[in-house]
């Protein structure tokens, strides 16, 4: 168990490693001067704009710059006059010790803004990904038991359906009939919630009917689309037929020898399930002014705030690799035979 | 009386050799599959509809009808849908009917554009990793894990943001981030083909590795391509429509699918009809394409049950 744990770890580096390097290529590969973005003056003087390059390592060659950024620059000396000479020690702690720098338009470290963020926007995929399972694996159970007949077909349009329609259009045609026609449900307005303080997670409902639904809708067609391959899966197998020649009452073997089975590999979806929503997020977010991450980023986008940008891109593929990892790691221990391979 | 049961027996025999089972090839197999599944011949058909429509279309708006897509009328605004305005019209006074139509040349050539596109770079790439393996492979399979470990919307957010969205440069960027799962899918196979025999065959006559890869294993992957681009322009649609949405994909005033919803969602107190239209072409659109993308991998795998 430890040396697969060990080796799952060792294995989820390279990936991360990766991420930093894609957000910090994207972002280096930006046409204009950052300088003029950082200080939005255009009339400063040729001196003082190298000085601020110099200040903030944007005279180094890209490489030294990503080293600067991912691991810091507080153990060398930099030379801000242009003298040769360094002058004043680095202030920068690098992403790996949580530094992800300031944000250009708040002014503020990027890690603190998105910290505060992600409490809403996890509030919103992770009770999706809960009605997602809750949702999805009775129906997906329900539509193999009933292969090929109505209940079946039933579920394959909604699964197909969930998959093709845009969540964003979905969402609008929610706030139409729900908020606008039938005033039952508040279309905006979770930000005013969070403000007040002294709100608990009962008032937030209201406000989260509509974009959970949206948001799971998804995960609910995949999950339950998966669900019934698994169980038509197993059913073929060899063990079934033995269970039902030895004469065990079809709920027994339903129940102890199908279901179990088929809803081991359920638990490989959760990693890939919590991307999907943590990406839907950012245009549902959008829609209901919901204050999480995704809004933010949107936002951060729109400002060019690319040391914010980058944050989000760290952050959020490091989310997605821990999500994997989580959902391996409970596949084998649901399922003892993978620490065979 | 034996001898004549005999007789019969190789005569039908003979009969049986001289007219063999009309035997198809396999692409003729497939159309004859294809055309057989009702389904799939509707997605096929719907989307060819909405191909044409989008293409011709506009040309006929142009020339015969002379209307501009993009002229704003204010004495016309929130017109609802009748004769005059089949679909109604926006906020500026523009017909719904119209940006629609050019709207979905917009989004499908995208679509079509970027998917083709994914597709070559998946398929060059995977090709060349399954064949060659080695270190080769394993910088492939470490970039293609980190590209799908970051949600491709961050990714198509900062992109969209450093690299302004015209709708050309929206097509690389949604290639560039959409060829992943594709080349893992061609390696895959490419992994397995490349050690069959009639490869090694055609290597032991000396062919070299760039036509055992054209002549002898991208064939054999063609199916799965074929499947994947499909699939992938559906997908593609959403994304687009994502971005647009948001105002990062395509720019106004030229209209796509997903920023007409952008406008319908400020104005839809006043034109609930503008919003209902382009989400339901978005849906329809992709619903055809991964019903297509599922029939044609029914038609082109052999192995796969055939009702």
């Amino acid at each position: 168990m430890s040396k697969y744990l060990l080796r799952r770890l060792l294995q989820a580096l390279p990936t991360l490693f990766g991420i930093t390097i894609i957000s910090f290529l994207m972002v280096i590969s930006a046409p204009g001067d950052p300088v003029t973005m950082v200080t939005f003056n255009p009339n400063s003087s040729p001196d003082s704009t190298a000085r601020l390059k110099r200040q903030l390592g944007l005279d180094q060659p890209p490489i030294i710059q990503y080293l600067y950024w991912l691991i810091g620059n507080d153990y060398t000396r930099i030379d801000v006059d242009g003298d040769g000479v360094g002058d004043i020690n680095g202030v920068r702690m690098g992403v790996l010790r949580g530094d992800l720098g300031q944000s250009i338009q708040y002014k503020r470290p990027v890690l603190d803004l998105i910290l505060e963020r992600i409490p809403a926007t996890l509030q919103l995929t992770i009770t999706a990904l809960i009605v997602g399972y809750v949702v999805g694996i009775p129906l997906g159970l329900f539509a193999a038991l009933h292969h090929r007949r109505w209940f079946d077909q039933f579920a394959r349009i909604f699964s197909v359906l969930g998959i093709a329609l845009p969540s964003f259009w979905l969402a609008l045609i929610l706030i139409i009939v729900f908020s606008v026609k039938l005033g039952w449900l508040p279309m905006t307005g979770m930000r005013d919630v969070t403000k007040i303080g002294s709100n608990t997670f009962i008032d937030t409902i209201p406000y989260m009917v509509m974009p959970v639904f949206v948001l799971s809708v998804g995960t609910v067609a995949g999950i339950s689309r998966f669900v019934r391959a698994s169980v038509l899966e197993v059913l073929q197998q060899d063990f079934v037929r033995t269970a039902h020649a030895k004469g065990i009452s079809n709920r027994v073997i339903w129940w102890r020898h199908i279901a179990r089975n088929a809803l081991i590999p359920v638990a490989t979806l959760l990693g890939p399930a919590l991307g999907s929503l943590l990406g839907g997020a950012v245009i549902i977010e959008q829609v209901f002014s919901w204050p999480g991450l995704g809004r933010l980023s949107v936002n951060a986008a729109f400002q060019r705030d690319y040391p914010l940008v980058m944050g989000f891109v760290v952050v959020g593929g490091t989310l997605y690799v821990l999500g994997v990892l989580l959902s391996d790691l409970l596949y084998m221990w649901l399922d003892p035979r993978i620490q065979l391979q | 009386m034996s001898d004549s049961v005999n007789e019969t027996a190789s005569t039908a025999r003979v009969k049986r050799l001289g007219e063999p089972a009309k035997h198809r090839y396999y692409w003729q197999d497939a159309v004859r599959h294809i055309t057989h599944d009702r389904l799939t011949m509707i997605a096929l058909i719907g989307l060819l509809l909405l191909t044409v429509t989008c293409i011709i279309g506009p040309i006929i708006i142009e020339n015969q009808l002379h209307l501009n897509v993009n002229r704003t009328n204010i004495a016309e605004r929130y017109k609802d849908p009748g004769i005059e305005h089949l679909l109604g019209t926006d906020n500026l006074g523009r017909d719904q009917f119209i940006r629609l139509i050019y709207g979905g040349r917009v989004s499908l050539a995208i679509a079509y554009a970027a998917s083709a596109l994914a597709i070559v770079i998946g398929v060059t790439l995977g090709m060349i990793a399954g064949f060659y393996g080695g270190w080769v492979d394993d910088g492939l399979i470490w970039f293609i894990n980190t590209l799908e470990s970051i949600p491709s919307i961050f990714l198509l957010l900062i992109a969209s943001t450093i690299w302004s969205p015209s709708p050309g440069v929206l097509v690389m960027l949604l290639a560039v981030f959409g060829w992943a799962s594709t080349c893992r899918l061609v390696r895959g196979e490419v992994l397995t083909l490349r050690e069959r025999d009639y490869v090694l065959a055609a290597r032991a006559l000396g062919a070299p590795s760039w036509r055992l890869m054209i002549h002898h294993i991208l064939p054999n992957v063609l199916s799965t391509i074929i499947v994947a681009l499909t699939i992938s322009a559906g997908s593609l649609i959403l994304i687009e429509s994502g971005l647009s949405f948001l105002g990062l994909g395509v720019q106004a005033p030229t209209p796509s699918w997903g920023n007409m919803l952008t406008d319908a969602r400020t104005y839809f107190t006043k034109g609930t009809y503008l919003v209902i239209w382009p989400g339901i072409l978005i849906a329809m659109t992709v619903l055809f394409f991964y019903v297509l993308g599922d029939g044609l991998r029914d038609a082109l795998d052999p192995r796969s049950a055939r009702k």
